[in-house]
């Protein structure tokens, strides 16, 4: 193992050093063992055709067949695609916002606003994406929705929503940074909290202005926490928001397929009438290797560039 | 090479802990143990359960052939001199589906049933239920468990029973049959039990004794349709009418005010029905059924209605239904709740099937007094539908259950003993139920809707002849109806016919994704130009593998011709 | 505090980000409060004048039938209730307290396997054994099935908290702080008690809201571990039930022999929300207060 700030020394010689960290650690390393690592071996799952009387490791296995469907059906690139360009979008936006609320909340003086708009923002996480679909599609809606109002108030042509396709990339991004980036903020504001009060206190004294303080101390202060946060949504990268897609656009509406169609509700559909394990423990499996190895290169790259950020 | 892989995959999971740690010491190896231990012991205990089942099946089946007594095979409750020994008191573990009663009625009928089956068979029954929500993974997940759950409800059209009897989730009951279930063996046909049957072997209790037929219908307003001049809908033509009529006189009504779910194919059954002779027999793939048997005189073979030119013709005429309004612009991304719709007079038609239509009268007549319902069913035109399973409600003996035979002697009573048939499937008389004088069924005095309402949902164990009927204001008309349809009712040509369906899995998955993304759009017209539409629809079936999944059934079917 | 200095010398830019922040950030709050309102008054509209005239701020048909439905007869609602927050006051205290322990010895930088164990917690976050084998490990292996641990021990610590605790304490308070405490003698696990604890307030009250928010929303563990013969279960099991019992009985088994109960209404959903989010309401304030406090921290570097 690499040991940055320190030199080499004998494996017993730096654990007998290391020993009361490790106790201090022993709770999370029991706690992981026997509830992540321990089920572990269970992905095996995902290789067998299962058979009760057998359990996971005496089933016969059949490799990567459980994952031949998503093939046969010929959608495999355009649903990499839309998960992967989803989730690069919705990574990108909501960083961008909650940081930026984060830094008003920082700059704003009122504490009463403060207090309240916060607490108003959080409220969306706790609304169920079922209520999500509810609320969009009073809005969205054809015969009677708030969209269309409008436009008939200002005389224009009421638009079909749900038939067009090159809407609901936006739209989608729109719902996800409305429901998560007051509650996502709340890491980047506490990070702000917690920063060293001291450059700022001395660059007021020099005389920055407003915006330079922001962009020379304050930023700079929240790479750490962007950075983690980045590569740690990367691992999901190629899992796709199933209650999102599912409650807000549905999941068979073939118009707007090619643009709203993830690998979670292709899956859904293709099981619907048949619960077998084995196929979604495949389908994860895949999706857990092509996240690890996204994150083992973007921290590559973290390291080259800033070593100190790097995950590991 | 296999075992290679085998190998490294255990390995790098369970080793991953190890070797992280070993590189700075210490705890080397834990990591690797346990997983081994979890693997280890899952293995075996299953392994167990395998074998002893097995060993059951074996000695069974040897006694069987040499034609001798019975003499008890496993556990608890061996026959000894044709005598069953009840000697050892056991609890019989029961698993249905259903979110239990609010007032703990199951629990209160529970305390009355089980001093009689301990007087009677030395058992006691205990329940568990699966609630309704994510009740398909609960339910695998319970198989999978191991829980020694000796009577498990199961379906073979909406529980994947012979998937699972396939998977070895289920016990051989075949020769346990006679011994303890003698009256449910008895008054069983041997074509019942055909059904039940997988590789000859019996793994599934039917409900045979209880008559039914699921034929889906449209419920609309007759006193809508007198109004635009219908004497009632009779054919797709009347409905057409009676859709464009709503449009033309009843001002912000939707003829069928629903929406879309991917198992939206209620029109396209309606088209199958009405205008071809295909039927859905035992070749027919997932919910949304793109293939099916060719027709009755034909059933051993299926096709697919897809890619018959009536079908595009069926594609316009959603499209021409869809753009007059039939239903909501917005119908596959709404979130409208059809029933209220229709019992608030927004919607003239709810799609509805005949056990649904108790429950639809009484709510209409609360309602709107006025209003009168009548039903429109998909079989009218040829009057032939084919009757339901025996195995539609089923019950099975869980793979690792620990006192099937008790469990099958309790079960020959819920189904044929009247006292506890009564008990079981209505609650405790007086309480939960009591009886007027000309025999009815009737809430008892001081009855409480919520607290006091009992179901019982091991459904296969309904009995017409121990029924005790309810009584319903609305009876007649329900009379009136089984009357009509009771007729069409033909027996399952396919008898026993069981599909194996392991060689094309990955098809059937492909399949059924190709179904359930197009089918809904093109019967709701909301998938673009209906001959482009049909002919993605038909390229999409193509990649997916329609034509190996059909010609593997076809080859399985033409043993049978 | 700098609020004073910065009301009386604001630069011109400084000027424009007080007036866009203001006019943005209330814009933004209230369109997360407006559907929120909507929410309120259609769980208390009568339900038949939801289902014709749809959503609107207030209730024009008031009515109390749907939390009549959540809270009536026979409801386990108000146990689930208090359970629940037993569950989130024990499940929160003890995973950030051993989150924060955790993090702590991460970001020590004399703690050489360090990189070791963050390595082999974040691997966590990637690969899983899958539902089957995490419901044999519950159940066969734990014997945790029908029990309240199967609710409150899987989600006690997650490895993004213990990495953002260990970020947040890394970032924020130097490391010179330690080294001053245990030149005294004292060892890093009472400096973590004595003097990191103390200082970590903004950290503890996010990652606390985090996890207690985690318990507080749980129920899928609760679904597939707890079964109706026990008398009490996690709030949002029961809300979930409620919300989803009336989608699942109509749009799959409509057309099946399923025995139709009474199901729920669409204000009954409303309802369900809003008494989820109630606890936010009440419990946000509280943390909120921390966050401000956290100012102190930066004097301390030594």
């Amino acid at each position: 193992m690499k040991t940055k700030n320190l030199p080499k020394q004998p494996w017993k010689k730096t654990l007998k050093k290391d020993r009361k960290f490790l106790i201090m650690c022993l709770p999370a390393i029991v706690f992981f063992l026997i509830f992540a690592y321990l089920p572990m071996p269970g992905i095996w799952v995902a290789f067998v055709r299962f058979d009760y009387a057998k359990g996971i490791f005496g089933s016969p296995f059949v490799g990567l067949s459980n994952l031949k469907f998503i093939a046969m059906s010929g959608k495999l690139g355009m649903l990499v695609r839309n998960t992967i360009l989803y989730n690069v979008g919705f990574i990108a936006t909501s960083t961008v916002m909650q940081i930026l609320i984060a830094l008003l909340f920082n700059e704003l003086t009122n504490r009463a606003f403060r207090k309240y708009a916060q607490s108003f923002m959080i409220l969306p996480n706790f609304i169920s994406y079922v209520l999500v679909g509810v609320f969009s599609f009073v809005i969205f809606n054809n015969t009677n929705g708030i969209l269309n109002t409008i436009l008939k108030a200002f005389g224009a042509s009421p638009i079909n929503v749900y038939e067009k396709a090159a809407a609901w990339p936006l739209i989608l991004v729109l719902i996800n940074l409305w429901k998560g980036s007051g509650y996502g903020s709340i890491v980047y504001f506490a990070a702000l909290m917690g920063m060293d009060r001291e450059m700022l206190e001395a660059a007021k004294v020099d005389g920055a202005t407003t915006i330079q303080r922001i962009r020379y101390i304050t930023l700079p202060s929240l790479r750490p926490t962007i950075i983690i946060l980045l590569l740690l949504s990367l691992g999901g990268i190629l899992h796709g928001n199933f209650d999102l897609f599912y409650n807000v656009v549905g999941s068979n509406n073939v118009l707007l397929q090619n643009s709203t169609d993830v690998l979670e509700t292709f899956i859904f559909r293709a099981m619907v009438s048949n619960s077998n394990f084995s196929t979604a423990a495949a389908v994860s499996f895949v999706q857990s290797v092509f996240g690890l190895i996204v994150v083992l290169a973007t921290n590559f790259v973290v390291k080259k560039v800033e070593p100190d950020y790097a995950l590991f | 090479m296999k075992n290679l892989k085998k190998w490294t995959a255990m390995a790098v999971s369970a080793c991953m802990a190890a070797g992280l740690l070993a590189g700075c010491g210490g705890t080397e190896g834990t990591g690797g143990q346990d997983a081994e231990q979890l693997e280890e012991s899952s293995q075996g205990s299953q392994g167990d359960a395998g074998e002893s089942g097995g060993e059951t099946s074996e000695e069974s089946q040897d006694s069987q052939a040499s034609g001798e007594a019975y003499n008890g095979v496993s556990g608890n409750t061996p026959v000894v001199d044709g005598e069953i020994d009840t000697s050892q008191f056991v609890t019989v573990k029961m698993l249905v589906l259903g979110d239990p009663p609010a007032g703990d009625t199951d629990k209160k009928m529970l305390e009355v049933l089980n001093p009689i089956l301990e007087e009677r068979m030395n058992a006691n029954l205990e329940m568990t239920w699966i609630e309704w929500n994510n009740y398909e993974t609960k339910y695998q997940m319970e198989l999978v468990s191991g829980t020694p759950y000796d009577l498990v409800f199961t379906s073979s059209t909406w529980l994947n029973l012979w998937d699972n009897v396939s998977k070895n989730a289920f016990m051989d009951i075949t020769d346990l049959l006679p011994y303890y279930a003698p009256q449910l063996w008895a008054d069983t046909t041997e074509g019942e039990w055909a059904q039940c049957r997988y590789d000859g072997r019996i793994y599934a209790l039917p409900e045979h004794r209880m008559w039914q037929l699921s034929t889906p219908g449209f419920a609309y307003r007759l006193d809508w349709a007198r109004e635009f001049g219908l004497d009632r809908v009779a054919s797709m033509d009347d409905l057409e009418k009676y859709c464009d009529g709503i449009l033309e006189k009843k001002a912000g009504v939707i003829p069928f005010n629903v929406s879309g779910s991917i198992n939206s194919t209620e029109f396209y059954t309606l088209w199958i029905n009405q205008d071809t002779d295909y039927v859905f027999g035992p070749g027919t793939v997932g919910m949304n059924a793109p293939t099916a048997n060719v027709s009755l005189d034909d059933c051993w073979t299926i096709a697919s209605p897809i890619f018959d030119d009536g079908f595009v013709d069926f594609a316009i005429k959603m499209k021409e239904w869809g753009d007059r309004g039939y239903w909501p612009t917005d119908v596959l991304s709404a979130t409208i709740d059809a029933e209220t719709m229709f019992l608030s007079g927004q919607s003239g038609l709810y799609h509805a099937n005949v056990a649904n239509l108790y429950g639809l009268y009484e709510k209409m007549e609360k309602e709107d007094p006025d209003a009168e319902i009548d039903i429109f069913f998909d079989a009218e035109k040829r009057g032939k539908v084919v009757a339901d399973s025996v195995t539609q409600d089923a019950c099975a003996v869980s793979a690792y259950a620990a006192n099937p035979e008790r469990a099958l002697m309790m079960y020959d009573l819920f189904q044929y003993d009247e006292e506890i048939y009564h008990l079981t499937q209505y609650g405790v008389e007086g309480v939960n139920y009591a009886v007027d004088e000309d025999g009815y069924r009737v809430k008892p005095e001081g009855y409480d809707d919520q607290m006091d309402a009992y179901y019982w949902d091991m459904w296969s164990t309904r009995n017409d002849s121990l029924n005790i009927p309810e009584f319903n204001p609305n009876q007649s008309k329900i009379d009136e109806i089984n009357a009509k349809i009771k007729p069409w009712s033909v027996t399952s040509p396919w008898g026993s016919f069981m599909l194996d369906t392991s060689m094309v899995e990955n098809e059937i998955t492909a399949i059924n994704e190709a179904a359930t993304t197009w089918l809904p759009a093109i019967q709701f017209g909301k998938a673009g130009d209906p001959e482009a539409a049909v002919e993605e629809l038909r390229s999409a079936l193509k990649g997916a593998g329609i034509d190996a999944y059909i010609e593997e059934v076809n080859r399985q079917m033409s043993v049978m011709k | 505090m700098s609020e004073h200095k910065n009301k009386v010398r604001l630069d011109f830019s400084g000027r424009v980000i007080q007036v866009a922040g203001y006019l943005f950030i209330a814009l933004f709050a209230l369109s997360c409060l407006i559907p929120f309102i909507m929410m309120l008054a259609a769980s208390f509209e009568n339900e038949r004048t939801l289902a014709l005239e749809g959503y609107y701020l207030w209730p024009r048909d008031f009515s109390l039938d749907a939390y009549k439905a959540i809270f009536g007869p026979g409801s386990e609602i108000l146990g689930s209730f208090v359970l629940t927050l037993i569950l989130t006051a024990i499940g929160t205290s003890l995973g950030l307290f051993l989150t924060a322990l955790t993090g702590y010895a991460l970001q020590r930088p004399d703690f050489r396997c360090r990189n070791a164990v963050s390595l082999y917690l974040y691997i966590t976050t990637l690969f899983s054994g899958g539902l089957v084998a995490f419901y044999l490990l519950i159940t066969r292996y734990l014997g945790l099935k029908n029990s309240y641990l199967a609710i409150l021990l899987p989600p006690l610590m997650s490895s993004w908290n213990i990495i953002m605790m260990k970020n947040f304490i890394k970032n924020s308070i130097p490391h010179t702080v330690s080294e001053a405490a245990e030149i005294d003698g004292a060892s890093p696990f009472v400096t973590f008690i004595r003097v990191i604890l103390p200082m970590s307030k903004p950290a503890l009250a996010t990652i606390g809201l985090f996890i207690g928010l985690g318990y507080w929303n749980e129920w899928y563990n609760a679904m597939l571990f707890l079964d109706s013969s026990m008398k009490y279960r996690p709030m949002q099991l029961i809300l979930y039930n409620l919300i989803n019992q009336a989608s699942y009985l109509k749009n799959s088994l409509a057309a099946q022999n399923i025995p139709a109960q009474e199901m729920p209404l669409e204000t009954v959903k409303m309802a369900t929300a809003v008494i989820s989010t109630i606890p936010i309401i009440m419990a946000y304030p509280m943390v909120q207060k921390y966050f401000v406090s956290g100012i102190t921290v930066g004097s301390v570097k030594g």
